[in-house]
């Protein structure tokens, strides 16, 4: 999760695949997303967002971005 | 360096360090390091292993979710260093001399696609990580970050080349 300058910009919460391939998750659609087309990233990374690791750090995310 | 007082403090102890440390890496990983995937679309220069077609393509949304072009560049340049890394056993100095040595090969790389360009390059540590990032400084956007860099609690600096 990145916050880099609150008030100037939006924060960004993403998450890197073991070989570093990033994906950006949407927090209005829930589901990550391709970080240039916005478009949903495949099932089978889509999978991780159901994991509870995964669910506890969004959480964690949305408290420190205020959502 | 535009630092904060943590990041300042490790600079300053990295002139004196002495690392006996090797690093190991898979070719690739070092390759990626020191020469990532440099993709110019539409005045931004991003790292990336599309092509300059599909970029420009997804362009105009890119900007819409990242509010402009130095938002988009900053979040999609950015490179956890210690990521690329096979060995645990180096401390934030052997990764922040690399980070730096690093800086210095985009720097070069950058100015040979855009010479007339400024590239503000952003780095941030969170011991054992750093993250390198970078882009375009457009006087129009200013840089990412918040303007009073001492705003920030954490090791944050930025350079602008």
């Amino acid at each position: 999760m990145e916050n880099p300058a609150p008030g100037k910009r939006d924060g960004d919460v993403h998450y890197h695949e073991s070989n570093n391939t990033k994906w950006r998750y949407d927090l209005n659609k829930k589901k990550l997303v391709d970080p240039d087309s916005g478009e949903l990233a495949p099932p089978r990374v889509q999978k991780v967002v159901e994991q509870d690791w995964f669910r506890k750090a969004i959480d964690k995310a949305k408290k420190i971005l205020g959502e | 360096m535009i630092a904060t007082a943590k990041l300042e403090k490790l600079l300053e102890a990295l002139n004196s360090y002495k690392s006996s440390n090797n690093f190991v890496f898979e070719i690739q990983h070092l390759k990626e390091l020191l020469s990532p995937d440099f993709v110019s679309v539409y005045d931004c220069i991003l790292i990336s292993k599309k092509s300059v077609e599909v970029l420009e393509q997804s362009f105009n949304k890119a900007i819409e979710m990242y509010g402009d072009r130095t938002g988009y560049e900053a979040s999609n340049t950015e490179m956890r260093i210690n990521d690329y890394i096979d060995n645990e056993n180096l401390n934030i100095y052997d990764i922040l001399s690399l980070t730096m040595l690093i800086l210095d090969c985009w720097s070069a790389k950058l100015k040979q696609i855009d010479c007339e360009a400024k590239f503000c390059f952003i780095i941030s540590c969170d011991s054992p990580y750093v993250t390198l990032r970078y882009h375009k400084f457009r006087e129009t956007e200013g840089t990412w970050l918040l303007e009073d860099i001492n705003q920030y609690e954490g090791a944050v600096g930025y350079l602008i080349i």
